[in-house]
């Protein structure tokens, strides 16, 4: 037993993932029951090759005709036709760690890359997820096998945060590595320079894709509700602050709603969609709110 | 600039206070995990020029808050400086309320314009300004109140007491000395009588040390009078007072003026009620008494005031005086016969018998004292408790029952009187009664012959607690005696022999008393039975028994009543009232236990005249009597001279009812700046709570 499957079978690493994989499953059946439409539609299923049939094989797809003609039993293999490729992108730095309620924002993301996934796999789309700080840590490939569903949770399940963000550097290798066009799903608090960022974003449009930032915050961050004296001890690495959150609450919303309005700015300019989520907002609704906008926006 | 309470200034070091505060909050923050560092570093340094002027403004307004805080309780003085709202001046009144006091002034009394000028004291004061009033006798705590303070000064009363001013001045200065105020004032209101200032250089150097700290204002209220006619004395001559027994009632009226007074009628009163015609003294010289002689007659058993009252004048606490006097029915004695001899003349006890009878057979029944004679033997069967008096004459031994029952007997209030003969062993006495229970307060020692020469003569010592005559005893031979040896036991001289040794002691035990005599009460060892000195002497040794437990019954006004009462009556509650004086209060006192007796106490004595105890559940009242100073009747003032001598320290004026026009605290100098500082004070502590929210809210 490899060291993978080993991992693959640790009991607690099978209770997360299967906890996310539940979660996700509950969260996008809960969507799809309200839509009334296959989450099939449009997918065609083409024939790939034969294969000398093996005991245990379902009989069903035996091909009769070769049988007749060659007498000798070939089971019909067939290939899914994917419209699309997701590139679930989650940024795993320790910025995402933090969380003041229940869940983290890091916690939220994964929640979403999994609902994701698992939404695109049931349309038979192929799914890539990568999970990064500085650069790549986690990859799994592109996959539009539902049986990777497992290993995406496990993944997302198991990651825990170690370093700080740089998101340009891992946007810049994701335009450079993916050949087939397809969907960059970023998940992140995009708390990094803004220009490299956008740089980033700029290449992999260059390269024809779509592009989805979705930035995950913290209803802390964005309301900065503290009082009396606070020391803020950075999350990755950055100098102790003390301060009376109180006396400098309005200079804070103006910098932080300056940020986000600069990112959506450029995700205008450079078309690609932004999508704000706040980690006290359910994550069906949020799901729900998304895909009804690219519904539309697909026609 | 001064501060009143300078120890206070001590509390500017809590300025650290702030301080130490605003270094612990900065120290005492919560730590939180933050992921969006970048927009709040920004923040924190677009504000923090801001944020450290606001704290150091927050810091500098508290330390100065409680900096103002710390001066504004040490009280600053401003010198020169007067009208500032808030400056309060530590005053004390001192109402000389003495008997010299109620001499009249017109319509009114010295008294009475002492309180005018008191009221004009206090209507010139400052609010708030903490004000003691006191009498001459008894001062209240200083108060702010000064309505509370306006119902004190009209209820300081007249009494008839002398005043020791210097004791009032004291406890003043005492009062003011815990004062802190811009300025201590010192009133004393007074008449200036002469007596009271009796030790003058005294109180003058007194009244100019406390001046040294206190501004001191001598009030002089009244005017002089011309003339007084006092009662000096008041004498009742009666030894054992009894039910319709008359007595003789002498009485000295002295005039205290300076010119004759002719035609004084002189009136007795017993129980309120004239007794007799009035006595008329002819003339009564300046500076001199004459006596007028009344004689009365208790109506009935218990207490009785006897007055004798003057025509009233401008001084008229001198002019009526009390005595309360007890009446008995009977007065019991026990003569105890240690040498009955053959025939009644040769009887140890009878010139005793005769001397405590002294009337004719046929009065003898209505004659108060019941003289009952037994001998030793028949002691056992004699209740004695019912006697007032017990004479043991020439008794050998002393029986040891006898002893024990004679010691609880005369604890009780019973009364001893011993005279010993030829028949007595001194050692018995001496054992039992000496010794054992401590009842004779001398040892009885024999007499050696060689000192019993010659023949003694006894003379009454200075004292003469029974007031005997020595005339009367002068021709009396003393041959014979045994010695009273004194001990650690306390004792009284009554009479000496010449040779200087005691004939006669007297000593109390418990509510009882005890006589002792060194010689015979026949005539063995002395003459003195036949002599006419005898009568009167046994009357009064008597009277000395009887009247122990009465004479504390008249007291001088001030002093304290201290009344021997029945033991089962400890803790029961009394009310006194004064006696003719309908709207007077009852004051309540509750008896005492001391020496196996109830003790009425009472010490609200101050006006002269009869006061009525009710004990509770006693169907009785017991009266008692006090009696005016004889110091106070004198009229002397205060001289110019004096005054003069006084203005040196202290500032003098007159208030009076042609005068009263005195403007007090006009020159009062100085102002303390609280007020002013308070408002400041107030004023910082609202901008610090202004500032503190401006700066705290959202930036």
């Amino acid at each position: 037993m490899d060291a993978e499957t080993r991992k693959l079978l640790d009991p607690r690493a099978i209770a997360r993932a299967e906890a996310l994989g539940m979660n996700a499953r509950f969260i996008v059946e809960g969507y799809m029951a309200g839509e009334h439409k296959s989450p099939y539609r449009g997918f065609a299923i083409e024939f790939a090759q034969h294969r000398e049939y093996a005991p245990g094989d379902d009989v069903r797809h035996l091909d009769w005709k070769v049988q007749a003609k060659t007498e000798r039993y070939y089971i019909k293999q067939y290939e899914q036709e994917t419209n699309f490729v997701a590139h679930l992108l989650l940024d795993g730095s320790e910025s995402m760690k933090y969380g003041s309620g229940e869940i983290s924002k890091l916690e939220y993301g994964k929640m979403m890359a999994a609902c994701l996934s698992y939404l695109i796999l049931h349309q038979r789309d192929a799914v890539a997820l990568g999970i990064f700080d500085e650069e790549v840590r986690e990859y799994l490939p592109r996959s539009d096998n539902r049986d990777n569903l497992f290993r995406i949770m496990d993944r997302l399940a198991r990651f825990d945060p170690v370093g700080g963000t740089r998101i340009a550097p891992v946007l810049h290798g994701m335009a450079n590595q993916i050949r087939r066009k397809g969907i960059v799903i970023v998940i992140s608090d995009f708390f990094d320079d803004e220009e490299e960022l956008l740089e980033g974003i700029q290449h992999l449009r260059f390269k024809g894709h779509e592009v989805i930032m979705m930035q995950v915050l913290d209803p802390f961050e964005i309301d900065f509700p503290f009082g009396g004296m606070v020391e803020f001890e950075g999350l990755e690495d950055i100098p102790l602050v003390r301060t009376r959150p109180s006396q400098i609450k309005k200079t804070y919303h103006h910098e932080f709603e300056a940020f986000r309005d600069r990112l959506q700015l450029a995700c205008e300019r450079h078309q690609c969609h932004f999508v704000g989520l706040r980690t006290d907002q359910s994550l069906d609704e949020a799901l729900a709110n998304y895909l009804s906008f690219r519904k539309s926006t697909a026609g | 600039m001064n501060f009143l309470n300078q120890t206070l200034l001590w509390g500017i070091a809590a300025i650290s206070v702030p301080i130490i505060i605003h270094l612990l909050n900065r120290r005492r923050f919560r730590r939180v995990p933050w992921a969006a560092m970048r927009f709040l570093r920004v923040s924190v340094e677009q504000n923090q020029r801001r944020m450290k002027i606001e704290d150091w403004i927050l810091l500098l307004v508290r330390c100065g808050l409680v900096a103002l805080l710390a001066l504004l309780m040490a009280r600053p003085v401003m010198e020169g400086v007067s009208g500032v709202p808030g400056s309060k001046v530590a005053v004390a009144i001192v109402m000389d309320n003495s008997a010299s006091m109620g001499s009249r002034e017109g319509e009114t009394t010295r008294l009475a314009l002492a309180r005018e000028a008191a009221h004009a004291v206090l209507a010139r004061l400052p609010g708030g300004s903490p004000v003691a009033v006191a009498g001459a006798f008894r001062s209240h705590e200083a108060t702010n109140d000064h309505e509370l303070v306006a119902s004190r000064i009209d209820g300081i009363s007249q009494t008839d007491r002398h005043a020791d001013l210097l004791y009032s001045l004291e406890e003043a200065a005492r009062s003011l000395g815990g004062q802190a105020a811009v300025e201590k004032e010192l009133y004393l209101i007074t008449d200036g009588h002469a007596e009271e200032w009796g030790g003058f250089a005294a109180l003058e150097g007194r009244l100019r040390e406390i001046a040294a700290g206190i501004t001191i204002h001598l009030v002089m209220v009244g005017s002089p009078v011309s003339g007084n006619l006092g009662i000096s004395r008041l004498t009742p001559a009666a030894t054992l007072p009894a039910v319709n027994q008359p007595f003789r009632i002498d009485v000295d009226v002295t005039n205290y003026g300076g010119s004759s007074v002719l035609d004084v009628p002189v009136s007795l009163l017993v129980d309120g009620q004239p007794a007799g015609e009035q006595w008329v003294i002819d003339e009564v010289k300046p500076g001199r008494s004459e006596s007028a002689t009344f004689y009365a007659s208790l109506p009935g058993v218990g207490y009785h005031r006897v007055t004798v009252a003057l025509e009233e004048d401008n001084v008229p606490f001198d002019d009526r005086r009390t005595v309360v006097m007890r009446a008995r029915e009977n007065v019991n004695v026990l003569l105890v016969d240690g040498d009955p001899g053959a025939e009644d003349r040769e009887s140890e006890t009878f010139f005793l018998r005769h001397a405590l009878v002294p009337v004719p057979a046929q009065e003898q029944e209505a004659y108060p004292v019941k003289p009952r004679t037994v001998s030793v033997s028949g002691l056992a069967g004699e209740e004695l408790d019912r006697y007032h008096a017990i004479v043991l004459a020439n008794v050998a031994n002393i029986p040891l029952s006898f002893a024990d029952r004679l010691a609880r007997y005369v604890e009780a209030g019973g009364g001893l009187i011993l005279f010993p003969g030829g028949n007595l062993r001194p050692e018995s006495y001496n054992t039992l009664l000496h010794r054992k229970h401590k009842l004779l307060p001398v040892s009885l020692v024999p007499r050696d012959e060689d000192s019993a020469a010659g023949p003694r003569t006894a003379v009454p010592t200075e004292t003469n607690p029974l007031g005997l005559d020595a005339d009367l005893l002068a021709g009396v031979d003393f041959l014979q005696g045994v010695e009273l040896q004194a001990g650690e036991l306390e004792h009284r001289q009554v009479l000496r022999y010449d040779d200087g040794t005691p004939a006669l002691v007297e000593s109390d035990f418990g509510q009882g008393k005890v006589f002792v005599f060194s010689s015979t009460a026949d005539l063995e060892w002395n003459d003195f039975a036949i002599r006419p000195a005898f009568v009167p002497f046994v009357n009064r040794l008597l009277g000395g028994i009887v009247l122990n437990r009465e004479n504390s019954l008249n007291v001088e006004a001030g002093e304290t009543l201290r009344h021997r009462l029945d033991a089962g009556l400890a803790g029961r509650e009394a009310t006194v009232y004064e006696v003719g004086d309908p709207e007077a209060l009852g004051r309540l006192t509750t008896l005492s236990e001391r020496e196996g007796s109830s003790v009425l106490e009472f010490d609200h004595t101050g006006r002269a005249g009869a006061y009525q105890a009710t004990v509770e559940g006693e169907p009785i009242p017991i009266l008692f009597a006090a009696r005016p100073s004889l110091r106070e009747s004198s009229l002397a003032l205060l001289g110019v001279e004096q005054l003069g001598r006084l203005g040196d320290s202290v500032t003098v004026s007159r208030w009076g009812a042609s005068s009263g026009g005195v403007s007090f605290g006009r020159d009062r100098k100085g102002a303390e700046l609280w007020w002013p500082l308070l408002l400041v004070v107030i004023a910082l502590a609202a901008v610090e709570i202004v500032l503190a929210q401006w700066f705290s809210r959202s930036k």
